[in-house]
């Protein structure tokens, strides 16, 4: 029995540590998140601006209350123009849907609802069931209601929501510029957007989500490119399995293009070439390159790809105005930015102090939100002609409490929907 | 990663070293320890010191690097009649810090098995006035916990499962304060430990840590918005004093 007992001394200790090891590696934190798709779609007629704008405003839910909350606020993206979003509020939730006038008889649409906060989402279709002639005509206002259905996962099930039009949303909302920016176009995360982070693809979809503006990051490749990317190193949460490993700014851009798939399948793209999408292919009307250290490296090409495309973004013709500014994050970046000739005419956000705004020039401050609402330096900076953007603010609370007691000119946010729940439900 | 291999080096060293199952023991492991649930004298009193390791998850915690501090546990347990125990414990990350107090009650099936089931109330508070932040957090959380241990005698081994819930949480950020919409059911922990005397009476302890929250609270100042559990694994090293 001694035997036993000193045998079972010497393994336990192995036993225990062996089975520890594989528990603090067995444990994963991934979301199978699905995006689901209609199979068919029947063919609408697109709606102009005016039909479009006389559908946008606030609704109360009057069926489906429990899913989707008590208010809804419908909105067209711009630039992609059958696109239509519903922020709801609840769960971070909204819907993305397309459609238009189906044989003059109604407007349909169909698309997907999801909760931003988990991986909970469905598809959903409906029909306006009253109002069609004022929506299509302008004429005969006598409200707008929409009955659809929604469902779980790929199902369309048989939920019913309806929809009633209760005002439209207040016109000096949509004046003021205030800038929902996108937190480098993650969702919270690369798995809850169907795009990943930091690419064209995601700048193409982002205003469906309700962004207006977008943060994406840049780095300096070994061979003096800059790309985008967030994190470190090359790891899971943003690459596919591959042979690149460690931090990429040890690979020259040709090798990180050729051999590295972002987890959507995309490439890692150069900032030249999302910008230039973000510019010829969205209305995206600001754009915050957030400068990660090794950005240091070549800080005057970044600087001149962004005044080129600020330049270039606000000379087409047909396109609103957009602001593109490079984001100055550390004292290093700073000492090399103002090294660059006519550093003062180079777009550029400071994320320091505002003494450091006014050292380097720049048009735009950005404090961090957990320094609160700051509204003397705020005010002081906006008298000076300076914007102020907050980052990144994801919590419901403070979004709020930010948007309607603070004086900033916009926020950075993973839920740029919700912001814009917020912000056009006034 | 440094910080890793030390870890990595001093639990081997502990191992091989420090219990050495050879060694002469003065008294049982359950005279001596803080984690297994073992009864003590009426109003004995045992102190422990832990250290944590946590790996958290990536895909959240995007900015976990830039504030990151060592998490240290001190433990009190005192015996009362009847086999109960009283417990306070103080679990601070210096800018987060958790002061629990509860009680337990333990079973001895035989002399090896033993159980005990408890339950601790704990208030949080956070602090952070650099880096970037202004910011605070408090809240409160009770625990009820149950624990199944085997003493070897000179070896113990204790599994503890926990239930975490949170009763109320409050974030201050600047001079703004919001109540954080957090379901009041947060998840559970479960941990096993393995115990061994260290130096004279006293004992070592090492414990795996699986936590299945929503809500992390040393992690406050990078509090994820997804409404969703994440595993978290902690590494713990405890010393009884």
């Amino acid at each position: 029995m001694n035997r036993i007992r000193k045998k079972i001394l010497y393994v336990l200790p192995v036993v225990v540590f062996v089975a520890g090891i594989l528990f603090l590696n067995s444990c994963s934190n991934e979301l199978d998140v699905l995006f689901p798709e209609w199979s068919y779609a029947p063919p609408t007629i697109a709606l102009n601006a005016d039909q479009r704008s006389r559908m946008e405003g606030i609704y109360s839910v009057e069926q489906g209350s429990d899913q989707f909350g008590s208010t809804v606020i419908l909105q067209w993206t711009t630039k992609q123009k059958n696109y239509l979003s519903v922020y709801t509020g609840k769960n971070f939730g909204y819907f993305v849907m397309q459609g238009g006038n189906l044989a003059d008889t109604t407007v349909y649409l169909q698309g997907f609802w999801r909760y931003q906060s988990n991986a909970q989402t469905g598809l959903t279709q409906m029909r306006m069931t009253q109002g069609t002639d004022y929506v299509l005509t302008g004429i005969d206002s006598s409200g707008i209601t929409f009955v659809g259905n929604w469902g779980e996962g790929q199902g369309t099930g048989g939920n019913t929501v309806v929809f009633k039009y209760v005002r439209p949303i207040k016109p000096e909302l949509l004046q003021i510029k205030y800038y929902r920016i996108s937190h480098h176009g993650s969702g919270g995360g690369p798995e809850y957007l169907p795009q990943t982070e930091n690419t064209s693809e995601i700048c193409r979809i982002i205003e469906r989500y309700g962004a207006n503006g977008i943060e994406i990051d840049v780095r300096i490749s070994a061979d003096g490119v800059p790309y985008m990317y967030h994190d470190n190193t090359l790891n899971p949460r943003l690459v596919q399995k591959g042979s690149m490993v460690g931090e990429s700014e040890n690979y020259t851009y040709k090798e990180l293009n050729s051999f590295v798939r972002l987890i959507h399948g995309e490439r890692i793209p150069k900032l030249d070439d999302i910008l230039k999408t973000i510019v010829n292919e969205t209305s995206l009307e600001f754009v915050y390159v957030d400068c990660k250290p090794s950005a240091i490296n070549n800080l005057g090409e970044i600087a001149s790809i962004v005044t080129k495309w600020d330049s270039i973004g606000n000379n087409t013709p047909g396109r609103d105005s957009i602001q593109i500014y490079m984001a100055l994050t550390t004292d290093d970046l700073i000492n090399a930015f103002v090294q660059l000739p006519d550093y003062q005419d180079i777009p550029s956000i400071n994320e320091l102090t505002t003494d450091d705004v006014l050292t380097t020039g720049s048009e735009v401050w950005s404090p961090r939100w957990t320094e609160g609402t700051q509204n003397s330096d705020v005010a002081s900076l906006q008298a000076q002609g300076k914007q102020v953007i907050c980052w990144t603010v994801d919590i419901p609370g403070f979004m709020q409490s930010y948007l309607f007691d603070g004086l900033f000119n916009g926020m950075l946010t993973d839920y740029p929907h919700l912001l814009a729940y917020y912000y056009y439900g006034q | 990663m440094k910080h890793n291999y030390f870890l990595k080096f001093l639990f081997i060293f502990i191992l091989l070293v420090a219990l050495n199952p050879n060694s002469s023991f003065g008294q049982d492991i359950d005279k001596s320890t803080t984690e297994f649930p073992a009864s003590m004298t009426p109003y004995e009193w045992r102190l422990s010191l832990g250290y944590s390791a946590i790996k958290l998850p990536e895909d959240v915690f995007l900015e976990a690097a830039s504030v990151k501090f060592p998490l240290f546990k001190f433990a009190a347990v005192m015996g009362l009649p009847s086999n109960f125990l009283l417990e306070g414990k103080v679990n601070t990350e210096l800018v987060t810090n958790q002061f629990v107090l509860g009680g337990r009650w333990v079973y001895a099936f035989d002399k090896n098995w033993h159980a005990d089931v408890g339950l601790s109330i704990a208030y949080l508070y956070g602090q952070l006035k650099q880096f970037g932040y202004n910011s605070k957090i408090s809240g409160w959380y009770s625990y009820p916990s149950v624990a199944l241990g085997y003493d070897f005698g000179n070896l113990a081994l204790t599994f503890r499962g926990t239930l975490s819930f949170i009763n109320s949480l409050q974030s201050t950020s600047g001079t703004t304060t919001v109540d954080f919409a957090v379901e009041r059911a947060n998840g559970f922990y479960y941990r096993i430990t393995l115990e061994q005397r260290f130096y004279k009476n006293t004992t070592v302890g090492i414990g795996f840590q699986m936590n299945y929250v929503k809500f992390y609270y040393p992690e406050w100042l990078m509090f994820p918005t997804f409404d969703r559990y994440y595993w978290i694994p902690e590494f713990q090293l405890m010393f009884s004093l």
